[in-house]
C-alpha cells in the first residue's frame, strides 16, 4: 500500500467512525491497537493496568477523532495520544509503576536458552525499575527514544517540547541507568548481553 | 557505545485474543454511548421526576374528583366548499385557504388539527407553520403535511394530484412513501419530485359553470386563473369565515353576486407573514461562494469522483484539495440534495482547513444546509458561528437575523 492510499483509507475511516458505525470503530481499532500497545509497552514496561491502558488509549482517540486534522499522518496523530495516556498513568500512579513481575517459571536454572532468556526478563524489570525512579517526562522522553528507536525530534513532538529538553532529559536518564547498572551486576550485565 | 545499541527494542509481549476481543467490545459499546445522545437521566434527576409525578398525579386526581363537569373534547368544526364558478377563500386562524373555480372540497378544524378532504380542483394555501397542529391536505390516496409554507395542491378527481411549493415545505405522503417537497419544488403523482422551473406551464381547460336560472352551461374561459404556474398564495379579495359546526357553507351562488351567499363576511386582513418562511426565502437568496453551477444530478456526481481524487490527495495539503473538499459538499447539497452528506463533508472540511480560502464559504453553507428546513437550535448555532467568524461577511446580517429568531 502506497503512502497515499493509506492516507486516502485513513481520512475515510475516520470519515466512517465519525458517523458512529460500529464496524469502522473495529477496523480502526485492529488496525493501531499493535502500535499503540508497543508504545505503551515500551514507555510503561510489562502492566498489569496494561487492559485498561489499552483500553483508555483508544476511548481517548475516538473522543478526540474529530480535531484530527489529517495534517500528520493517522497513526502518528495516535501515537500523540497513547504518548498522552502513558504521561497521566506516570504522573497519577507517582514514580512506581506496578510493572509485573517477570519471572519464567518454566526456566530452567544454569546455561541454555532458557536461562538467557531468564536473565534477559531479569534485565528488562531492573531496568524499569530504574526507569521507575524517573520523573514521568524523563522517563518519557528516553523510553521513546532509547527504547522505542524514535528520533529526538518526533519524540519532542510526541511529548510537546523542545528538542534541547528533550535531548537532556535522555541524558539525564541515561547518566541514572549507567549509575544503576554500575551497582547492579544483572543489570549491567543485562546492557552488555544486549549489545 | 551508545546505550540504545546495547538495550535494542525490548520484546514486547503480544496481548491474547481474547483480552483484545473484549476491549473492541467495550469500545464499540462506548463509542456507540458517546455518538448517542444522552438517554439516561441521573438517578437523581429520576428521583426527582417520579416524586413529581407522583405529586402531580395526586393533585390531578384531586381535582377531577372536585370538578363538577369536564369540560367536553373539543368539537371539531367541519363544513365543505363547492365552488364551480369562482375563487373562495377560507380563513382558519393563521392559515388561508384559497380556492380556485370547480373546486370541492371538506374541511374538519380543531384548535390542534386541520384536515382537508379534496374531492378535487386547485387550492392555495398560506399555513403557518405550528407545532401544536396538524395541517394535512388529503387528496385521494395522497396527502400532503404542511411544515410551514405557501404551496398550491390541484386534484382531479381520479388519481392526479399536483404540489407545487412557492415557499417553505411540505411532505408529501403516498402509498406509505413520504417526500419532503421544498420551494420552488413541484411533486406529482406521474413525475414525482421536480424543479418548478422543470414543469411545464399547465394548459388548464376551460371552466364550465351552469348559471343560476340556465339550463345551458356557460363557458368561462379563466384558464390562466386557475393554472398554479408561478402563482403566489395571495388571498382573494372576498371569502368565508367559519360558521360553526355544522354550518356549511355552500358558495355555489350566481356570478352577479360577487359575496358568498353562506358564510360571514370576512375582512379584508393580509394573510400574517410567516417569519420564518421570509428568513428561509432570505437564506436561500443568498448566492453560494465558489459555486461551480452544476445542474444535473449524473454531471454533479461525475464532478464529485473527480473532485475527491483532489480532495484525498496525500499532504501536504494544497489550495486545490480544500476547494475541492469544499466543492463537494455545494454539489452534494445543490443539485444532488444529500445535505446529511453535505454537512458531513463540511465537518471534514472544518477539521482539515482550519484556515482554507473557502472557510467562510463553508460556514455560510452550513448555515444555509441546517437553516433551508427548520430554524431550530443547530441552525442558530450555526448562523451564530458564522455571525462570529465572519463579522463583516456578506451574509452577517442574515446571520444575525437567524441567530435571533425565536
Amino acid at each position: 500500500m502506497t503512502v497515499a492510499t493509506a492516507y486516502v483509507e485513513d481520512v475515510l475511516l475516520v470519515d466512517r467512525c465519525l458517523t458512529g458505525e460500529p464496524a469502522a470503530t473495529r477496523e480502526l481499532f485492529r488496525r493501531h491497537r499493535n502500535r499503540v500497545h508497543a508504545c505503551l509497552f515500551r514507555v510503561l514496561g510489562g502492566n498489569r493496568d496494561m487492559d485498561d491502558l489499552l483500553q483508555e488509549a483508544f476511548i481517548q482517540v475516538f473522543q478526540s477523532l474529530r480535531g484530527w486534522r489529517a495534517e500528520a499522518s493517522l497513526a502518528t496523530w495516535i501515537d500523540r495520544v497513547s504518548v498522552r495516556v502513558a504521561y497521566r498513568y506516570l504522573s497519577q500512579r507517582g514514580r512506581r509503576v506496578q510493572t509485573d513481575e517477570l519471572v519464567d517459571e518454566d526456566s530452567p536454572g544454569g546455561e541454555g536458552p532458557g536461562a538467557s532468556r531468564q536473565m534477559a526478563r531479569d534485565g528488562v524489570k531492573r531496568l524499569y525499575a530504574v526507569l521507575d525512579e524517573l520523573g514521568a517526562a524523563s522517563r518519557l522522553a528516553f523510553t521513546l527514544h532509547e527504547i522505542d528507536g524514535r528520533p529526538l525530534a518526533e519524540v519532542a513532538g510526541l511529548v510537546g517540547s523542545s528538542v534541547t529538553a528533550t535531548k537532556l532529559r535522555v541524558w539525564r536518564a541515561r547518566k541514572r541507568l549507567e549509575a544503576a547498572a554500575a551497582a547492579d551486576p544483572i543489570l549491567r550485565e543485562f546492557l552488555q548481553e544486549a549489545a | 557505545m551508545k546505550l540504545r545499541e546495547r538495550i535494542g527494542r525490548i520484546e514486547v509481549e503480544p496481548l491474547d485474543e481474547e483480552r483484545l476481543t473484549n476491549i473492541e467490545r467495550n469500545l464499540v459499546v462506548r463509542v456507540s454511548e458517546m455518538s448517542a445522545p444522552p438517554a439516561r437521566a441521573s438517578r437523581r434527576v429520576l428521583a426527582f421526576a417520579g416524586v413529581a409525578f407522583a405529586v402531580g398525579a395526586a393533585a390531578g386526581i384531586g381535582w377531577k374528583l372536585h370538578q363538577p363537569d369536564a369540560p367536553a373534547a373539543e368539537i371539531p368544526q367541519t363544513f365543505a366548499i363547492e365552488a364551480t364558478a369562482e375563487h373562495q377563500s377560507v380563513k382558519l386562524d393563521d392559515a388561508t385557504i384559497a380556492s380556485a373555480p370547480d373546486t370541492r372540497v371538506a374541511v374538519s378544524h380543531t384548535s390542534h388539527e386541520t384536515v382537508i378532504t379534496m374531492t378535487r380542483g386547485t387550492l392555495d394555501l398560506s399555513v403557518v407553520h405550528r407545532a401544536d397542529r396538524h395541517f394535512v391536505i388529503r387528496a385521494g390516496d395522497t396527502e400532503i403535511e404542511d411544515v410551514g409554507t405557501t404551496f398550491a395542491v390541484h386534484y382531479d378527481g381520479t388519481v392526479h394530484v399536483d404540489v407545487r411549493v412557492t415557499e417553505g415545505e411540505v411532505a408529501v405522503t403516498r402509498q406509505r412513501r413520504s417526500e419532503r417537497v421544498t420551494a420552488g419544488h413541484a411533486w406529482s403523482t406521474d413525475g414525482g419530485l421536480v424543479a418548478i422551473a422543470d414543469v411545464p406551464v399547465p394548459v388548464p381547460a376551460p371552466v364550465a359553470v351552469q348559471a343560476a336560472g340556465s339550463a345551458a352551461p356557460v363557458v368561462i374561459a379563466t384558464a390562466s386563473d386557475v393554472a398554479l404556474h408561478g402563482r403566489t398564495a395571495a388571498v382573494p379579495p372576498v371569502g368565508v369565515t367559519l360558521a360553526p359546526h355544522p354550518h356549511r357553507v355552500v358558495a355555489d351562488h350566481p356570478a352577479a353576486d360577487a359575496s358568498p351567499v353562506l358564510g360571514e363576511q370576512v375582512h379584508h386582513a393580509p394573510v400574517p407573514a410567516d417569519p420564518y418562511v421570509d428568513l428561509q426565502a432570505a437564506i436561500r437568496k443568498q448566492p453560494i461562494e465558489f459555486d461551480p453551477h452544476v445542474d444535473g444530478k449524473t454531471d454533479a456526481s461525475e464532478q464529485i469522483g473527480q473532485l475527491k481524487k483532489l480532495a484525498y490527495a496525500p499532504p501536504p495539503l494544497g489550495p486545490e484539495a480544500s476547494h475541492a473538499l469544499y466543492t463537494i459538499a455545494v454539489l452534494l447539497h445543490r443539485p444532488l440534495g444529500q445535505d446529511a452528506e453535505a454537512l458531513h463533508t463540511l465537518d471534514m472540511y472544518h477539521r482539515r482547513f482550519a484556515g482554507g480560502r473557502e472557510m467562510h464559504a463553508a460556514l455560510w453553507l452550513q448555515v444555509r444546509i441546517l437553516c433551508g428546513r427548520k430554524i431550530d437550535d443547530d441552525c442558530r448555532k450555526a448562523a451564530y458561528t458564522y455571525q462570529h467568524e465572519v463579522p463583516g461577511g456578506p451574509a452577517a446580517e442574515l446571520a444575525i437575523r437567524i441567530t435571533n429568531a425565536q
